[in-house]
């Protein structure tokens, strides 16, 4: 016998050694549905995984804080990054002429001068009036977000994205421990809906300013403002935030200012700007014999696009008048009024601030 | 499904129950290949409970692949798994969970004579390898190129693994008769 022959007849000897078991199809059919099951709670269980992992970890490396620097030698804040809490109700606040929308806590203050949005929580002044305080402050600017220096922060050290839109983040401990976290956020959005947009126009800087007078006053709030910052976006007109008429618990001046604010933010939004006036300023608005208009100038016919305070006088009572200049483009001038806000009338209601009158001025100004 | 018929989450739970469609292919592959696979296993593994658990084993890894695998390719895909699994941990882990039924198999060989049988001791010596090739070669009596097909490796190497191994047979008997 050949020694193939041999190695064949082993193999057909030894084929029997093993004998078919019949039920082994069954402990088969269990094992692949078990562990067919088992694949799919364990997908199942990494996509979960997954999308937490995405949740968690996207918005911190969307808005990361500011690496921060130290000037003077000055040491670094002890605030850190926030946890990622929801730290209250939340108010969406929408800066009409410069195309933005910000979620800020209820019960902070908007204020608006001079092209300059801030933000204070309630009880603390206004960067203006000085004292200690601490404040969100937005504001436009021309020329590209990546210019250093734009805002006083001279070393920007942080690149980072802010809802998409590119941004530098840095960070200033003054010598007087005051606190600052600069963003230069790219700023290419218009206004809607359907705005022209000018070259220059897509090519600007926001520039969002969070200041604190104290590193007290910085650890209580930074949390609230880091939460404002992440919530910056291109307006899109699904938060109209002046549906609302003001209520009666407007107590002091700067209130007068929030509902100008409020009033000017809804004629350029186009929403529901009457439910801020009272009926004689509702009047003067309707006079077709006079320049007023509440949504689009009477002469051309453009919608109001932005808006320029000139100037305020506080009357006394409740009342301050303010000029403000309404514009259907930002390169050319617009059209000045004089708008009266106080104690007025509302929808048959008593209101310490509303659109109380308002005066007009066919001329057209010049722009800056 | 009949109007008003109580479904109690039947449609969400579907995607954790297998394909039925697959599964009944693969019971097909199984009673037609079941026995000669069986053997295939043992002829690699050595072992009739080890051969057992590979075939369950590679059984389960065809119905999720069953969608790539076709009758005609069935066949081969199996044989491959199965020495796949072989030249793996799965042989290790098979032998400690086995430990004791494995001194049970030496005790009935023992009892029946294979034990003493030199050609047989000679082919459990081979590689995993070389002895699914002779197994095919001079068991399923498989063409070289039917055997590269199957090991997925090419003619050549299948050349090199059987010469290899009826050289590795002949050394052993060689040594086997003189002592």
């Amino acid at each position: 016998m050949s020694f193939e022959s041999q190695l064949k007849e082993t193999f057909m000897k030894h084929a029997d050694d093993v004998r078919p078991d019949t039920q082994s199809w069954p402990v088969i059919e269990k094992r692949v549905v078990r562990r067919h099951r088992a694949g799919m709670f364990a997908t199942a269980a990494s996509v979960a995984a997954l999308i937490a992992v995405t949740a968690i970890v996207t918005p911190r490396l969307v808005a990361r804080k500011p690496s921060g620097f130290s000037k003077h030698g000055k040491p670094q804040p002890t605030a850190t990054e926030p946890t990622p809490v929801q730290r209250g109700p939340i108010a969406v606040h929408v800066g009409a002429d410069q195309g933005f929308q910000i979620s800020i806590p209820t019960g902070w203050r908007a204020g608006w001068w001079e092209g300059v949005y801030e933000y204070e929580p309630a009880g603390l002044p206004s960067l203006a009036k000085g004292g200690d305080t601490f404040a969100v402050s937005v504001k436009l600017v021309a020329g590209p977000y990546d210019r250093s220096g734009i805002s006083g922060a001279e070393d920007p050290t942080e690149m980072t994205t802010i809802n998409d839109h590119l941004a530098l983040a840095s960070e200033y401990v003054g010598s007087d421990h005051t606190h600052d976290a600069v963003y230069q956020i790219q700023w290419a959005s218009c206004l809607p809906p359907s705005i022209e947009c000018s070259s220059n126009f897509q090519n600007n800087t926001l520039v969002v300013i969070v200041r604190a007078s104290t590193e007290a006053l910085w650890t209580k709030y930074w949390p609230d403002a880091q939460n404002a910052v992440r919530s910056i976006d291109a307006y899109d007109g699904t938060h109209p935030a002046h549906l609302e008429p003001p209520t009666n618990t407007f107590g002091n001046s700067d209130s007068l200012t929030a509902l100008m604010t409020r009033f000017l933010d809804a004629r350029v939004e186009r929403v529901n700007a009457e439910a801020f006036m009272s009926p004689q300023a509702q009047a003067a608005f309707a006079n077709t014999k006079n320049c007023l208009d509440l949504y689009r100038s009477r002469m051309t016919h453009k919608p109001w696009t932005s808006y320029q305070s000139v100037n305020r006088i506080d009357l006394g009572s409740g009342r301050a008048k303010f000029l403000v200049m309404m514009m259907m483009d930002r390169n050319n001038g617009g059209y000045v009024e004089s708008i009266t806000v106080g104690p007025a009338q509302v929808a048959g209601t008593m209101v310490s601030a509303a659109i109380a009158s308002a005066d007009y001025s066919c001329n057209l100004s010049s722009g800056d | 499904m009949k109007m008003g018929e109580l479904v109690v989450g039947g449609p969400r739970l579907a995607l954790f129950q297998p394909s039925k469609e697959r599964l009944d292919q693969l019971g097909a592959w199984f009673h037609a290949e079941y026995p000669s696979l069986l053997r295939f296993a043992y002829f690699v593994s050595g072992s009739s409970h080890a051969a057992e658990d590979l075939v369950q084993d590679a059984f389960v890894r065809l119905y999720r692949s069953s969608g790539r695998v076709d009758d005609a390719s069935f066949k081969a895909y199996a044989r491959k798994t199965i020495l796949n699994l072989a030249r793996s941990g799965f042989l290790r882990r098979t032998r400690e969970q086995r430990s004791m039924m494995k001194e049970r198999d030496a005790v009935s060989q023992l009892a029946d004579g294979t034990a003493r049988d030199e050609m047989w001791r000679a082919i459990l010596s081979l590689p995993a390898r070389q002895r699914a090739v002779v197994a095919l070669r001079y068991y399923e009596d498989m063409k070289e190129a039917d055997i590269a097909v199957v090991l997925g490796i090419s003619v050549g190497s299948v050349k090199k693994h059987t010469d290899r191994a009826l050289e590795a047979l002949r050394a052993r008997l060689g040594e086997e008769r003189r002592s």
